[in-house]
């Protein structure tokens, strides 16, 4: 097997190159060039150190004429008579062209690619060819600039740049709130969760999201069944693979880099100043009748107008939020060192986030360290070991016994339309006591003490590759990968005085120490309370790989067994009390296991939570993977996948499920007929189809068990009689959902720039648990249980364009991704009630919006007679139409069949927008000119609706949306925009219903990031450094969107909710 | 490559053999074999039954009928008359119905050696009662609804489609498993077995279902043999509790602050593990969270009859003259009936809780009561939008939201501060009785007026009024001038919205009369409110408004809407008296479930 001639393909490869051959010869009557005369061709192809490459690829440009080096690099083929070019190429280094007219022995010098990763993508449990790929991946390589954007949450730098993958933007804190990432578009309604894959370790998002960008090296993206198979059962909502550095041969490298910056928040919804709040209270409030809410006079109105405080502006009143608001603040330092030898490679690094939340005592410290060391033991024999760890502490000032993180969204939005009128400290800064359960000031400076949280995650991996010396191609892989989670949380509470002050009015409130009428204890009691979680899992792959060429013919193949267990247990306990010394310490609370009450009634002060959350837990899995792979003369491509999948989910006779794909491919332009195009560069076809599950389903739904239920009290001395109750229906034949997929693209380089890929898939999911909604009568109160009937079908595009080229000393390359996808229910009970309520057919998406059709507002007494004159009957779920309201079309349909009643029921609501499904789109750009460099990010969504959500300030005594005053209807501004706002304790049902009025189209394109860089020219350092960069970067600096202007940025959940955040950053990068 | 096929071979081999090892172990469930087969499992079973079912305090729902107001413009849509099928709607909810199925069929199975005779038969009659119990509450909403008597096969789902029973056949289903419950059960229990259902309460039951069933909302055309079957039971029921030991709890202010003999259902609130949060009624000063629910309106202000039995009486053209006013003001608050002070906080009393206000060195007089905010205030002409204000003394924040000066009081656990009642620290006590003696005695003298036994109805009406301190005067009549039956119909209601004021009867009684009109021509909802006069001064924390002296300083207002909204009045819909059922509900199964009549279906709840 020395030399390998295309004219003796050995038996495997025969019967797949004639099946292949023989789909090319219909589809395009073509691979007949070998028919000129052939003359040998020999030589020698070598690295830039003039080493011998095995294995590369010669190719006679045009044909599917070619062979492979041999491990001393020669090869020897015969060509054609007319032969012109070979094209040879090897993994990792440039592909070259030679000039083969009337040659018989060259000698190629291949050069190392300077991209070189861009070659290879992780495909599941083996890496591939990028080129060869059959399946529908994207992926990224993550560089220095991605490493100094300021997000501490990996899943960010994913938004805009692959196609298919959607990166919605967090609102909320950073460090709380990760990013939600989704791959194309769901196909069931129990949704499909992404899976992460980090380093071969089965993982969950926020293992992901935990990363540090430092120790990504890079991110694949598995779209279509091809790829995702592998993963089986949990692979339906797509598999995001990543792979951490793993260090080059070479000196060793070390960088260190230090960024730092501030986040500033992004806009609200405008809200009423303190004047403004009044007027339309008192508007709302019939010129604030007493006894109702008083109303705010004319000496309110003066006072505010006449008075700053803290900076809010005249008339504003006390900003709540802005006296407590800090700047957040975020620091990375990041470090690591790469290098290795011919034995051995590793990388090893650590990076440190420090943030400040926007809250004085709300703290996120991220510590990631992670040491890859792979070495060459013997010639066979290769050892891997990975030690990674993740500890994030999270810290926040507690109130009303609890910790502030995960109540931050609550809170700031709480904050933010707090009633204008009501301080948060006096002039000598005591805390007001302003008739709430805290006061937030006091809370900020910690009087009501902290929560704490210490998550700690490790996890090892130890693997040996032993590469069988008896048969050649021939390796076998062990992996053992242990991780633990420790999961701590302490909240320690005090209470604190708040100050009772005098109300000169109800709206001028005393703020002078002698205007201190009284005191108030906070809300709470004193103590401790603890949290502990921990659990690990583990994870066993026995791996075995075949990868050879004979000839042209190469194969790879993979089988893989993987076991996967997890387990983890908890406590919580808590103390109340401190009877003589208060201090954050188990040994100062209370050593009595009761109190007695002032009412006489017994307190247990000692509490050890019986929640079934703390349970210990066992579940694992089982699973039996195939990956083979098969392609001739870098040609024609085709790939099998499987993975036989066991899962504790579900009944015995139920756990293991079958999950196969496979996939075809052709590269159009290594083809004779194409070599005229000389536009094209690449011109590749390939498709496929295959299975894969989704088992996201709760555990034990398959077991009859009784659980906990209500308690009785009985007795003359009563006491707890703790009742006991049936668990759900159960269904023993519950499994899991499939989804079986289509993907069909074109990847194309043309004009020596310009690359393109255009995808579309089909996907269609059946067995879709769901409850069998028509068939239990309201009589029947048990749920029956879930079963597997639902069907839906999916489908979208793809589309990436790329374009790199170097002008002169400028390389700039920039790229553009969008996609597009909409699902349809194909079967789906439903209890339709009204017609709108149907979701089937007619052209309804899973996002289809529904709502009232406004008619046109009543805005005078003349409009509403002639409107009750000629609707007699009319009402709105039992309202008259009035002054300053909507009326709504009256729509009746029933049945599909319209009948109208006059009235304004449920059976007028329509179907406003058949389909709500957003194209996302990214761009990027990056250009490098002398040390300059620069690159951005943008994504956006288009062709979706948002429904206005104003409602996180419904209440006139707080801050109220600022149209509301402005352009809303009241007997002196008939003609406003909006309709008459009624106040809180009316309610708004007749103009705040659902209807069309309130969708607005929510557009937008985002700067996701910036950064702009510029390395130091090495001479004036070069004798102690390697390089010297620094870099100024940000995110989400600026939005364009009609609906962020009009309303608020369309990627926040409502108009008071916590804001997108900017981030501004500077940073250093040092290497040595 | 035979090789490599040979490996392939060797794994497919031991793959089968791999299946195994995924049987892991439920943890957080209990085992079904071990449920049946044990006395406090079966027990538990039927623990959380009463768990569900067993009614707490309806703090709040003073707000639905002329009882009390919880806050400016909180008058519901169906008070206002705005009703639909989708918003007025009553769901079927078979939750408990199939728990009490289940646990009857498993019972019957389960043998002496697991559960004595006597034990068993206790506990088929306690789920029998709550079976009927379920029952009642959706057919007095609905009227007839699907009987379903056993544990329901899931798997044979053509089974489940159970169409609606006629009403009568319900109410003889519901009165069957009473009057088997009423034999099944003790009259009584002691020990840890206190507060379980008695055969009285199963009695007691009946007697107040087959009065619902001979009203005018189920009975339109007045059959007298429904009254003549109701006077019976309701006369069981308060035999039956006579003979068992219930009865008056001579002290009306007492009953929630003990377990005792007026209590024929009882739920028991107690530290920690059940404890009642009485936040809702009490004034914004002395509570947390929630507050000023129920505050009382002038026609139950007005409902309680003066110490000697006659009513309390408000000419309206009278109350500018001074001479009047300040004797009914007298009237009003010093000359009422024991309930009267066991059911309103009166500003201008210390609030009957050990708070101490901010600012304040003790414990003071609590003065929610209000003041002309203008000269012209004097004159009278109400309503004066802006003018009059809280005075609040001596919360110095000037407004608490009161809107009237009067509080509800009943059951209140009088040892709690506004601090201590939504703390983790304390929970208040209290024992809420859903079903107490006065009401079988009031059920039965409803009974015995229709079935032309008046002496009998005025008996009870004496008996409850004695209860209440009110003088029997020389007639003995106890201030009741009423003779015909319909002058004693109308003292019968009178009275029970006395003597239930916020125990959720007030509503529900006027529909079971079929008398919304009562609500609607009293129009919006009145207020009375004790107003500063003019230029008087403000009382200090000390002063009494039970201190005539005081008082003088003091008028009452009376203000006709205390909504501040014409458009808040009762308007509640008379052509409409049962509830529609969910439409949502009728269309998962809209081949057997059929809509009520008033709501365009084809469903005649009268049957």
């Amino acid at each position: 097997m020395r030399k390998v001639f295309y004219r003796h393909p050995i038996r495997l490869g025969k019967a797949c190159l004639t099946m292949l051959q023989g789909v090319s010869f219909l589809l395009l009557f073509l691979c007949t060039s070998a028919v000129a005369m052939p003359r040998p061709v020999r030589g020698r192809v070598l690295d830039a150190d003039g080493r011998p490459l095995e294995g590369a690829t010669i190719q006679v440009k045009g044909t599917s004429l070619g062979a492979k080096t041999d491990k001393d690099g020669s090869f020897a083929m015969n060509v054609p008579d007319n032969a012109k070019t070979l094209v040879i190429s090897y993994v990792g280094m440039e592909t070259q062209e030679v000039d083969a007219k009337g040659r018989s022995e060259v000698t190629i010098v291949l050069k190392t690619a300077v991209a070189q990763e861009q070659d290879v993508v992780v495909v599941g449990y083996v890496t591939q060819k990028k080129s060869l790929l059959t399946g529908s991946v994207v992926d990224m390589k993550v560089n220095e600039s991605d490493r100094e954007v300021p997000t501490a949450s990996a899943g960010n730098l994913l938004a805009g740049r692959l196609s298919g993958v959607n990166v919605v933007t967090p609102s909320g804190p950073p460090g709380e709130v990760t990013p939600a990432i989704t791959i194309r578009t769901a196909t069931s309604w129990n949704g499909q969760p992404v899976l992460y894959v980090i380093d071969g370790k089965i993982s969950a998002a926020a293992d992901f999201n935990n990363l540090s960008p430092n120790e990504i090296a890079s991110v694949s993206v598995l779209k279509d069944a091809a790829t995702t198979a592998a993963y089986g059962s949990r692979a339906a909502g797509g598999v995001v693979v990543v792979t951490t550095r793993m260090g080059k041969t070479g000196k060793a490298r070390v960088t260190y880099s230090f960024n730092s910056g501030y986040d500033v928040r992004g806009k609200n919804m405008a809200l009423t100043d303190a004047i403004e709040t009044g007027k339309l209270a008192n508007q709302v409030n019939n010129g604030g009748a007493n006894p109702a809410g008083p109303a705010y006079t004319q000496q309110d109105f003066d006072y505010f107008a006449t008075h700053n405080f803290n900076n809010a502006g005249a008339g504003y009143g006390f900003n709540q939020l802005k006296i407590i608001y800090r700047n957040p603040f975020t620091a990375t330092q990041n470090l690591g060192v790469e290098g290795g030898n011919d034995r051995i490679r590793y990388y090893v690094g650590g990076s440190y986030v420090n943030q400040q939340g926007f809250m004085n005592g709300l703290t996120y410290n991220k510590y990631n360290l992670r040491a890859n060391i792979t070495a060459d033991v013997t010639k066979d024999f290769q050892l891997f070991f990975g030690g990674a760890l993740n500890n994030n502490l999270t810290n926040s000032p507690n109130w009303n016994g609890g910790g502030l993180s995960g109540q931050v969204y609550d809170l700031y939005q709480k904050l933010l339309v707090w009633q204008p009128y009501m301080p948060v400290f006096t002039n000598s800064g005591m805390p007001v006591d302003y008739g709430w359960i805290a006061n937030m000031g006091a809370v900020t400076q910690g009087q009501g003490g902290y929560q704490r949280d210490n998550y700690l995650k490790p996890v090892f991996t130890l693997s040996g590759t032993y590469k069988a010396p008896f048969l050649k191609g021939l390796s076998a892989k062990a992996t053992y990968i242990k991780s633990y989670t420790y999961d701590a949380n302490k909240v320690f509470t005090t209470t604190y005085a708040m100050y009772t002050v005098k109300q000169y009015t109800p709206y001028i409130w005393g703020l002078s120490d002698t205007s201190v009428v009284g005191t108030r204890q906070s809300t709470g009691t004193p103590g401790l309370a603890e949290t502990a979680t921990w659990g690990g899992d583990k994870q066993l792959d026995l791996q075995l790989n075949y990868e050879r060429s004979f000839g042209l013919h190469h194969v790879m193949g993979t089988l893989v067994y993987e076991g996967y267990q997890t387990q983890g247990t908890g406590l919580n306990a808590s103390v109340n009390g401190f009877p003589l010394y208060t201090t954050d310490q188990w040994w100062a609370t209370s050593p009595n296991q009761n109190s007695t009450t002032s009412s006489g009634g017994v307190i247990p002060n000692k509490n050890v939570s019986n929640s079934t959350a703390y349970s210990d837990i066992t579940t694992g899995r089982k699973s039996w993977v195939g990956q083979f792979f098969y392609d001739y003369a870098d040609k024609y491509l085709a790939g099998f996948t499987y993975r036989y999948d066991g899962s504790m989910n579900f009944a015995p006779n139920e756990r293991w499920g079958f999950f196969p794909s496979g996939s075809l491919g052709w590269i159009l332009s290594k083809e004779h007929f194409m070599e005229k195009v000389r536009s094209i560069d690449l011109l590749k076809v390939r498709a496929s189809m295959g299975l894969t599950g989704n088992d996201n389903v709760g555990g034990w739904q398959w077991q009859q068990s009784y659980v906990t239920g209500n308690n009785a009290f009985f007795g003359t001395s009563p006491s707890l009689n703790a009742g006991l109750t049936y668990g759900p229906v159960v269904n023993p034949n519950l499994t899991w959902e499939k989804s079986l997929n289509q993907n069909f693209a074109v990847d194309v380089n043309f004009m020596k720039h310009f690359s393109a890929t255009v995808e579309y898939w089909h996907t269609y999911t059946y067995d879709i648990l769901g409850q069998r909604v028509q068939t239990t009568p309201p009589t029947f109160s048990l749920t029956l249980p879930s079963v597997n009937y639902g069907k839906e079908k999916a489908s979208g595009i793809d589309f990436s364009l790329g374009y790199t080229r170097r002008f002169g000393k400028v390389d700039f390359s920039t790229g553009v991704v969008a996609s597009y996808g909409h699902a349809r229910y194909v079967l789906r009970d439903q209890n339709v009630t009204y017609d709108y309520q149907n979701q089937v057919g007619g052209g309804r998406t899973t996002t289809m919006l529904t709502g009232y059709v406004v008619d046109h507002m009543i805005r005078n007494q003349t409009d509403l007679s002639s409107w009750n004159a000629a609707n007699p009957n009319y009402n709105f779920n039992g309202n008259k139409a009035d002054l300053g309201q909507f009326v709504y079309q009256d729509l009746g349909s029933q049945g599909g069949v319209h009948q109208k009643d006059g009235k304004i029921d449920p059976y007028d609501i329509a179907v406003l927008r058949k389909n709500n499904d957003p194209i996302v789109v990214g761009w990027n750009l990056t250009g490098e000119w002398k040390g300059f460099s620069l690159s951005a990010t943008f994504n956006g969504n288009f062709h979706r609706w948002n429904a206005v959500n104003i409602s996180g300030s419904g209440v006139e005594w707080n801050r109220m949306w600022r149209t509301w005053y402005t352009d809303s209807w009241n007997t002196t501004n008939t003609n406003a925009k909006y309709p008459r706002y009624y106040g809180a304790e009316v309610g708004n049902s007749v103009n705040m219903a659902g209807s069309n009025f309130w969708y607005a189209p929510s557009n937008f394109i985002r700067l996701k990031f910036l950064n702009i860089g510029y390395t130091i020219p090495p001479r004036f350092y070069k004798n102690y450094l390697s390089a010297i960069k620094v870099f100024a970067s940000g995110s989400n600096l600026f939005i364009l969107s009609k609906y962020n202007q009009q309303f608020y940025d369309p990627e926040m959940s409502g108009g008071t909710a916590f804001p997108i955040i900017k981030s501004y950053n500077m940073g250093v990068l040092v290497s040595l | 490559m035979k090789k490599i096929i040979s490996y392939i071979a060797i794994a497919m081999a031991v793959l089968p053999a791999c299946k195994k090892g995924l049987d892991f172990t439920n943890t957080n469930a209990i085992n079904p074999a071990n449920v049946w087969t044990d006395s406090s499992t079966i027990q538990a079973f039927l623990s959380d039954i009463y768990g569900g079912l067993m009614p707490g305090w309806p703090l709040g729902q003073g707000n639905n009928s002329d009882e009390g107001i919880n806050s400016q413009k909180s008058m519901g849509n169906y008070q206002l008359g705005i009703i639909s099928a989708a918003g007025n709607y009553v769901n079927l909810s078979y939750t408990y119905i199939d728990k009490c199925n289940f646990f009857l069929d498993q019972l019957a199975a389960v043998s002496a050696n697991v559960l004595s005779p006597a034990t068993k038969a206790q506990f088929t009659g306690e789920a029998k009662f709550w079976r009927a119990w379920t029952y009642w509450s959706m057919v007095s909403q609905l009227g007839g609804v699907p009987l379903i008597l056993h544990t329901q096969n899931a798997t044979d789902v053509a089974s489940l489609k159970v169409p609606r029973n006629k009403t009568s056949e319900c109410i003889t289903q519901i009165v069957q498993d009473l009057d088997s419950a009423a034999l099944l059960l003790p009259g009584s229990y002691t020990g840890t077995s206190y507060g379980r259902i008695t055969s009285v309460a199963a009695l007691g039951l009946k007697g107040r279902i087959l009065l619902w069933y001979a009203s005018p909302l189920f009975n339109p055309s007045n059959d007298p043999s429904r009254w003549q079957t109701a006077f019976n039971a309701t006369k069981a029921a308060v035999d039956a509790a006579n003979a068992n030991g219930y009865g008056l709890l001579p002290n009306y202010r007492a009953i929630w602050y003990s377990g005792n003999m007026e209590e024929i259902m009882v739920n028991q609130y107690y530290y920690p593990d059940h404890y009642m949060n009485f936040a809702p009624i009490r004034p914004l000063p002395y509570t947390n969270g929630a507050a000023n629910n129920d505050q009382p309106l002038e026609p139950l202000l007005m409902a309680y009859p003066k110490r000697d039995g006659s009513p309390m009486q408000l000419d309206l053209t009278q109350l500018s003259n001074p001479a009047y006013n300040a004797q009914f003001t007298n009237d009003f608050y010093t000359n009422r009936d024991d309930r009267f002070y066991a059911t309103i906080f009166c500003g201008g009393t210390p609030y009957p809780t050990p708070d101490v206000l901010p600012g304040q060195p003790a414990k003071c007089v609590y003065w929610a009561a209000f003041q002309w905010t203008s000269a012209s205030g004097i004159n009278f002409t109400l309503p004066v939008p802006g003018g009059y204000s809280n005075i609040d003394v001596p919360v110095e924040n000037g407004d608490d939201n009161g809107l009237v000066g009067f509080y509800e009081r009943k059951g209140l656990d009088t040892t709690l501060t506004g601090q201590q009642i939504v703390s983790v620290a304390a929970g208040a006590k209290s024992w809420w009785s859903p079903m107490r003696y006065a009401e079988l005695l009031m059920n039965y003298a409803e009974c015995a007026n229709e079935t032309g036994s008046p002496s009998e109805a005025l008996n009870v009406l004496y008996k409850i009024r004695a209860r209440a301190n009110i003088t029997p005067g020389a007639s003995g009549t106890y201030g009741i001038t009423a003779a015909s039956q319909a002058d004693i119909r109308a003292a019968i209601m009178n009275e029970r919205m006395v003597e239930f004021a916020f125990e959720g009867f007030r509503f529900n009684d006027l529909r079971r009369w079929k008398r919304y009109d009562i609500l609607n021509s009293e129009g919006a909802r009145h207020g009375l409110l004790p107003m500063l006069i003019y230029g008087a001064p403000l009382p200090s924390t000390t002063d009494n408004i039970m201190t005539a002296s005081v008082r003088a300083n003091f008028s009452m207002v009376y203000v006709d809407n205390l909504d501040g909204d014409a458009n808040f009045r009762f308007n509640l819909d008379l052509s409409h008296w049962f509830y529609p059922l969910n439409p949502a509900q009728i269309s998962l199964e809209s081949s057997v479930l059929q809509q009520n009549n008033e709501w365009g279906g084809t469903f005649d709840p009268l049957q």
